[in-house]
């Protein structure tokens, strides 16, 4: 697995609100800020609502497929932070959190209105020279939301540089001058909110839209257009005058990545508009700056049959020895090494690189250097946590002959095999081992309605001590240092037992906190089998004991898992003592888990279905869906269903959320294992919640299957 | 205070405000994006300034004394460095040249084939069509292929058609390489990029001069050998 280096928290801080929960957003943004390399064909094409289109109406423009942009929008007291993905060519989607200030809604009292909403867009049409771009589009469709509303519209350039777009809305796209109906449009939501508005997609007024835009410069685009939208609420709640259907404007690509625009709006107010945006396919440096591999050792032919050096022990102890100091250089390390005279298997521990085929490759060419030459056969055995994860074996020749040919010709005379039974004992010396770290840590939590965002900071130790390979005791420990905008915790309504909605409490009490303090046993109980058993403090709310089991054939793309949990409820101190399984709105059941099916389909998407029983005793399941970068990014979705009613869920009406890896070996251009997590839940809430115990199996394990190394394997020779 | 406490004290001060300590790397990794990012922002590399042809020359009869093996000065263009390199390995006709800061370079025949270390590497080719008609020493035409690795790890081969042409002869004098080689000219055309590489090639083939093109991000460098 690559190492997490921010713990996914789905508790900590905050109550219901969307919360861009990474230990790492901000500083990963940042770096995309300021590193600035990736070069995109920036666009001025984002509007006001963070989609394409021209000042506050969409267009039917798309943009470069798996396009990533942030963006932020503000005009008379609105606020829109968008995030937009382009997840296929023609599909994308939007997250959009909005604050809009003095806005009147009913039931609802805080100054400021916050709202969170999702648009889906596709693209039914490409633009041909004879026939416009035409995309279809629900904008908040899952929802409690002000800005409901559906469109079809068509876009083409008729010249170069100018731009026409025209389309017909529903919902908040028809306030103006509807040209007519199509029934009639139900107002309030489907169970408590949080389910997709079907009911009212396209129905009720429809009116029409349009824009322009003409491209002044390479860098400068001025945009006109006719809005369907006349602001009634806003204009209601005494925010702005809207006086003109009109918004005119210009949009600037200030650099490679971001670009902004300046409008005028609705004849009376001004509004502004910035973005970034960038590729999970465009990394600053294609194929990593790090240092250069050791070349390939050629052996001269003569050599390979000389078997002097197995008889000899100090010819063997020098190969060990040199090799394991070559790949000490390469930043790799070897537990343990098997010289026999015609073949040697090496187990290999790499806590460096992300994309595992340069790992195996450094290794086989330390290998090619340090081993007599009468070697033939490399069977190289990553492990980790003690768990032989699979067995790859090269052979010397292959090596010698395909140095300098394609990558792939090498793969094709690759063999991958389960580790299981090819597992060679470390070296003495190894084990036990000692790994900490002290560091400071920085916690973003976004987009919480009492307080949108909050920043963490404090200083975080950890410590990891392997007393045998698989048996792996570890702790971490945390002490704030500051915190911005601390809000005292509000009660929120649940019709189930209170398995996550007292994480609040939590979070203002845990300081300084154990976030874990765990032993774990891993091993491998079968051919294609690995398991895990994890006793302690588990994560930040439970205690307990945490067993797994995975089913991961080494050529599969396909895994199938199994998780009990028995958990008993930590104290809200976050140290060493635990609370009753009672809360005031019921038991926490002691016994909790699930099934899981795991798929990665090969194209870049992966998908996992977990059935089982969640935390609040509610049964059901999580669908995920990831697009899968092959350098580490994901960008991806889940949801779970479970038996818990929407009125016992609360708000939201179920689980669902957005997540998203940002491999550091991308940002920074240098190998690393290090990756940040970031999860957008919708609404931290009792229902469809699971035990966030540590070192789950899965991804810890498919990294050394060949689906995996096969995906990136033009790394090898890196 | 004795110096002893100071400095656990300097270190807890740095493992609290830096980028953390330990010996597990992944503590504070967020934190060193970060410190690389502001510096990044303050500290802007200064290029150093061309070394002269005595300076390169002078540096090269240095390295020369060092080893017995062979030796090229790589002159890149982007950014603007210069290094010696060293053969470390020989494949068959493939030979690696390595710089002390673990930058390689492999080129068959003297023709560029592999480097590892620039960033935007060319992870492999197939320019054999050149390396003949540079051996002919006469007007020829060859297929190239370079392979890239793209932002998702995948090799992308780029396609090139390529005409060589002689030229006028030229003496190169470098470390221990002096002779008299006529200059060639290779002028690539690929789908999206064209490049072209020059060659300073002897009367028995071997390149000794050339500018080759590295990579769409690394454009060229000058690779001149100093010893074979």
């Amino acid at each position: 697995m690559k190492r997490r280096s921010s713990r996914r928290g789905s508790v900590g801080g905050g109550i219901s609100g969307f919360r861009y929960f990474c230990a790492a957003g901000l500083p990963t943004w940042l770096a995309f800020s300021l590193f600035g390399a990736p070069v995109l064909a920036q666009s001025n094409d984002y509007n006001l609502y963070g989609v394409p289109g021209g000042i506050d109406m969409p267009t039917a423009n798309i943009v470069e497929d798996a396009t990533l942009m942030s963006g932020i929008s503000h005009f008379a007291g609105t606020t829109r932070v968008a995030n937009t993905f382009q997840i296929t060519p023609r599909i994308s989607a939007t997250f959009r959190y909005t604050g809009v200030a003095d806005l009147v809604v009913p039931g609802y009292t805080n100054r400021v209105y916050y709202d969170r909403s999702f648009d889906i867009r596709y693209q039914i049409l490409t633009e041909t020279r004879t026939r416009p771009a035409v995309a279809i589009g629900l904008q908040d469709f899952i929802g409690t939301g002000i800005y409901g509303g559906e469109y079809i519209v068509a876009s083409k350039n008729v010249t170069p540089r100018l731009r026409v777009s025209a389309g017909i809305g529903w919902g908040r796209l028809a306030r103006r001058n509807p040209l007519g109906s199509t029934g009639t449009r139900p107002t309030g939501f489907l169970g408590s909110g949080g389910i997709p508005s079907y009911d009212t997609w396209f129905r009720g007024d429809f009116a029409g839209f349009a824009s322009l835009s003409y491209d002044l410069t390479r860098r400068a685009t001025l945009k006109l257009e006719y809005s369907s939208d006349d602001y009634r609420q806003e204009v209601a709640s005494g925010i702005m005058t809207v006086s003109s259907p009109y918004n005119i404007g210009l949009d600037y690509k200030l650099g490679p990545n971001t670009s902004a625009g300046i409008y005028a709006l609705h004849g009376n107010e001004i509004g502004f508009r910035v973005s970034i945006q960038l590729n999970p396919k465009v990394p600053p440096v294609f194929g990593g700056a790090e240092t250069a591999p050791l070349p390939v050792a050629v052996r001269d032919p003569g050599q390979t049959r000389d078997l002097g050096w197995s008889v000899d022990p100090n010819r063997q102890a020098t190969a060990r020895q040199t090799l394991a100091q070559l790949l000490d250089t390469e930043k790799l390390v070897m537990e343990g090494l098997d010289l026999q005279p015609r073949a040697a298997v090496l187990r290999l521990r790499n806590p460096t690189y992300g994309d595992t085929p340069e790992a195996l490759g450094r290794a086989a060419r330390a290998m090619t250097r340090a081993l007599p030459a009468s070697v033939e056969t490399f069977t190289i055995v990553p492990v980790e946590k003690g768990m032989a994860l699979s067995a790859v074996t090269l052979k010397r020749s292959d090596l010698e002959l395909l140095e300098h040919e394609p990558a792939a010709d090498l793969l094709a005379r690759t063999q991958f095999e389960d580790g299981y039974g090819k597992q060679i004992p470390p070296d003495s010396g190894q084990y036990p081992k000692l790994t900490w770290s002290i560091a400071p840590y920085l916690q973003l939590t976004l987009f919480d309605p009492e307080n949108p965002s909050r920043v963490d900071t404090g200083v975080r130790a950890r410590a990891s001590y392997s007393i045998t390979p698989g048996l792996v005791f570890s702790g971490s420990i945390t002490k704030r240092i500051g915190q911005s905008g601390s809000t005292a915790p509000s009660v929120v309504a649940t019709g189930l037992p209170r398995v996550r909605t007292d994480s609040q409490f939590y979070s203002r009490q845990g300081d300084p906190a154990i976030e874990y303090l765990q032993l774990a046993a891993y091993g491998r109980p079968g051919a294609n089998l690995y398991s895990r058993v994890t006793a302690g403090y588990l994560e930040a709310m439970y205690a307990g004991v945490s067993g797994e089991i995975l089913w991961k054939p080494v050529n599969s793309r396909f895994a199938l898992g199994a998780e009990v949990n028995a958990i008993k409820p930590r104290a809200f101190d976050k140290l060493f003592d635990f609370r009753s399984y009672t809360t005031t709105t019921g038991v926490i059941p002691k016994v909790n888990g699930h099934l899981s099916a795991y798929y990665s389909f090969g194209n870049g998407y992966h998908g996992r279905l977990d059935v089982g029983r969640y935390l609040a005793g509610d049964y059901g399941a999580t669908i995920t869906v990831d697009r899968e970068f092959r350098n580490g990014w994901t960008v991806g979705a889940y949801a779970t269903f479970t038996d818990a009613s929407a009125a016992a869920f609360g708000e939201g009406s179920f689980d669902k959320g957005i997540r998203m890896t940002v491999p550091l070996s991308w940002i920074r251009g240098q190998p690393s294992r290090s990756q940040n997590q970031i999860v957008l839940q919708s609404l931290l809430r009792d229902g469809g919640a699971k035990l966030n115990v540590n070192g789950r199996l899965y991804e810890r394990v498919r990294d050394y299957h060949r689906p995996d190394v096969a995906a990136s394997w033009g790394r090898f020779w890196r | 205070m004795s110096v002893r406490m100071v400095r656990m004290l300097l270190t807890g001060a740095a493992c609290l405000f830096l980028s953390g300590c330990g010996n597990d790397d992944s503590g504070g990794a967020q934190f060193k994006v970060v410190q690389e990012a502001v510096r990044g922002i303050f500290v802007r590399p200064q290029p150093a300034p061309a070394p002269t042809e005595a300076q390169i020359a002078a540096a090269a009869a240095q390295v020369l004394q060092s080893t017995p093996e062979a030796v090229v000065v790589i002159q890149a263009e982007q950014p603007a460095v210069t290094f010696g390199a060293i053969r470390i390995a020989i494949n068959r006709r493939h030979e690696t040249f390595a710089t002390p800061d673990r930058i390689s370079l492999s080129f068959k025949e003297g023709l560029l084939t592999s480097t590892r270390g620039f960033g935007n590497d060319l992870m492999s080719s197939d320019s054999d069509g050149t390396r003949a008609a540079l051996s002919a020493r006469a007007p020829g035409s060859s297929r190239r292929v370079m392979r890239y690795l793209d932002g998702e790890n995948q090799i992308v081969p780029l396609e090139f058609t390529c005409q060589i042409t002689p030229g006028g002869m030229r003496r190169v004098v470098l470390g221990e390489i002096n002779g008299m080689g006529r200059e060639m000219v290779e002028d690539c055309t690929g789908v999206k990029r064209k490049f072209t590489n020059t060659y300073v090639v002897d009367r028995s083939g071997r390149i000794l001069d050339s500018r080759q093109w590295l990579s769409p991000m690394r454009g060229y460098a000058r690779i001149r050998p100093v010893r074979f």
